[in-house]
């Protein structure tokens, strides 16, 4: 994820405020009540780093106030295929987390079908494919 | 508490069923009066017309007993209404599925970026040439010529974007010493790693740019509403509330980089003011031009914001804080004919066509745009689509219910240039699945010439997408039968090794 974090360092975009573990557990509590699951370890060690970003039509959720990047509210209000958590989204496709197959993909928005499919360790490589701003 | 515990406060008390908000009383006072119904939803502010919407939506959807029916039936009527409004019909039909290659070019030429590829998506035949041992020297003209004649490129070549990076990528091709015999054989995704390692920045690139945002599908679109409609943006935008200054300020950032970002916008004065001078002066700037009231040059304005010194300039208001943007629209791009139904096209290309995009506000597009989509897919061949349309191809921007009153209309393809592209798109059009059918001929043909050997899983790999969909495109089925055999073969003589 660090390769993501420096491509992004030279970009202009909006973050979430600094992640504090009380959001953090509110928003595993209801995504959990919404019948979804936790949030994957790899993508929380990206929210302390920034809690949410945007920028020109592009989002990474976080557990934060901004309604745009709140990943409890983008959860509840999008239309997503099963057994994933959305984590983000640009104008074509969703960032989630497959929670069965424990892999991140990219799902067209559209048709929901599956584009692309990276491990937990290529974190990055799918951060970059919808951040791509 | 936390902001974030007391925003979440009330979300588990258990959810409002539709007849709890239908009993809303300000939904249920727009609903009862049928008459007035248009008038009374035009009054209501978008917030609250997305929640009807929504509302109406769910009845719909909800007509299992026979008094929901006659609700149902009626909330259709209303939905009607609303469609006619926003100049939108609701659309079914069926459609032929786009490959997920096609997919994907499409976002890279709307976006102008490519994406690294995972190493194992790359080909055998592609990693096997780019091995130092088999690079060879050949001319700049053989590279095109063969770049030009292979079908996995044919398929970028289909759009506009990705014909002009040809020079480009036969200039990275030459010097990283490819066989140009091999440009026959590559895939889709060996292209987007030559396309990458031709445009990426370094090597911890995880994603490289082939073209400025100004210059991308996206960003042309956002600008040349700018270039053509700038009066009529900024009259419907202050006619929505908006100060002007924000307006200014947005259509600038529309205009220089084709983008619309309210959150990055930052709004500046329009005229100089006693306070803005006396800034400027602090930070070192000859004042003695600069009068309060006069307006202040759009380059020095330009100048500012480059430098990171667009604060000096910072629009504020009577008690001196920054203007509040938050009435501006968030937009959003929209497809009319939607992406997975580009095949229905005259050409794939055209899905990114300049009036094939309109910007919405972000509510809409979310909320009202996309809530009517459905795809079903039935087997193999199969493919059913709902979806609502905006009926007029000339709507570029969006920004409310009223198609008369929130829109603004103008047609970005009525001129000689796109002509001329589009009748190149169409002498470029190909069929996907024929290329990737002789691509696989020129596979086995090269594997056969430089007799390389083969494993069961790079056979497998190579021809799995032809497999998959063989019932459903006429394909040769002789020549890739043969292809398949002479790939075959190359296994056993490994095996036999």
């Amino acid at each position: 994820m660090e390769k993501f974090i420096d491509h992004i360092q030279s970009k202009n975009f909006v973050a979430g405020e600094k992640l504090e573990a009380e959001a953090l557990i509110v928003a595993q509590k209801i995504l959990v009540k919404m019948g979804l699951n936790f949030i994957p370890e790899s993508y929380i060690d990206f929210l302390k780093h920034y809690n949410g970003i945007k920028a020109n039509g592009a989002y990474l959720y976080g557990a934060t106030v901004d309604n745009d990047l709140d990943i409890v509210d983008q959860n509840s209000l999008l239309r997503k295929p099963r057994n994933v958590i959305l984590l983000g989204h640009n104008d074509f496709d969703f960032l989630a987390y497959n929670y069965l197959l424990n892999c991140y993909q990219i799902i067209d928005r559209n048709d929901l079908a599956v584009l692309d499919t990276y491990e937990e360790t290529e974190l990055d490589l799918a951060l970059a494919e919808i951040f791509n701003v | 508490m936390s902001k974030y515990r007391n925003k979440h406060s009330d979300i588990l008390s258990p959810k409002e069923t539709y007849s709890d908000s239908i009993t809303q009383s300000h939904i249920f006072d727009i609903l009862s009066d049928q008459w007035k119904f248009e008038k009374n939803f035009l009054n209501l502010s978008v917030d609250e017309q997305i929640e009807i919407v929504a509302v109406l939506h769910r009845i719909a959807n909800n007509s299992e007993d026979k008094r929901s029916r006659k609700l149902a039936d009626l909330a259709f009527q209303y939905l009607e209404t609303i469609h006619k409004l926003t100049n939108a019909v609701y659309d079914t039909g069926n459609f032929i599925e786009l490959a997920r290659d096609e997919k994907r070019l499409i976002r890279m030429e709307c976006y102008g970026t490519i994406n690294r590829r995972k190493p194992h998506e790359l080909s055998y035949l592609y990693n096997y040439f780019k091995k130092s041992e088999n690079a060879v020297d050949a001319p700049m003209m053989v590279y095109h010529q063969c770049l030009k004649a292979s079908p996995a490129w044919r398929v970028f070549h289909q759009f506009e974007s990705f014909r002009t990076l040809e020079k480009d990528i036969c200039r990275y091709l030459k010097k990283s010493r490819l066989d140009p015999n091999v440009l026959s054989a590559l895939t889709i995704n060996d292209y987007c790693d030559i396309i990458f390692n031709t445009y990426k920045q370094n090597d911890n690139s995880l994603v490289a740019e082939f073209l400025p945002a100004k210059k991308t599908v996206k960003g042309r679109r956002i600008s040349d509403i700018i270039k053509y409609c700038e009066p009529q943006f900024k009259q419907l935008l202050v006619s929505k509330g908006n100060d002007i200054r924000c307006v200014q300020s947005l259509c600038n950032m529309m205009k220089r980089f084709g983008m619309y970002d309210v959150d990055r916008l930052i709004v500046t004065e329009i005229n100089y003011t006693p306070r803005i001078i006396d800034d400027l002066a602090k930070a070192g700037y000859d004042t003695t031009n600069m009068l309060p009231g006069t307006p202040i040059e759009q380059e020095f304005i330009d100048h500012l914001l480059d430098i990171n010194q667009g604060t000096l300039i910072l629009a504020r208001d009577e008690n001196g804080k920054p203007l509040d943007k938050s009435l501006l629209p968030r937009l959003q791009d929209h497809h009319i004919h939607s992406v997975v139904l580009s095949n229905n096209l005259d050409t794939i290309a055209a899905v990114n066509y300049p009036n094939n995009g309109i910007e919405v506000d972000e509510r809409i597009h979310q909320h009202y745009l996309h809530l009517f989509d459905c795809l079903i897919k039935s087997g193999n061949i199969e493919k059913y689509y709902s979806r609502l349309n905006i009926t007029d191809n000339r709507m570029r921007v969006l920004i409310g219910f009223n198609a008369q009153t929130d829109a603004i209309y103008f047609d970005l393809e009525n001129n000689r240039e796109f002509k001329r592209r589009k009748a190149m798109d169409r002498r470029c059009k190909v069929n996907y699945f024929q290329m990737m059918q002789e691509r696989l001929c020129n596979e086995a043909m090269l594997v056969e010439t430089y007799n390389i050997p083969y494993t069961k899983r790079i056979y497998t790999s190579s021809s799995k997408k032809l497999q998959d969909n063989k019932n459903l495109y006429d394909f040769d089925t002789m020549k890739i039968g043969q292809a398949m055999s002479i790939l075959r073969s190359q296994i056993k003589k490994r095996k036999g090794r």
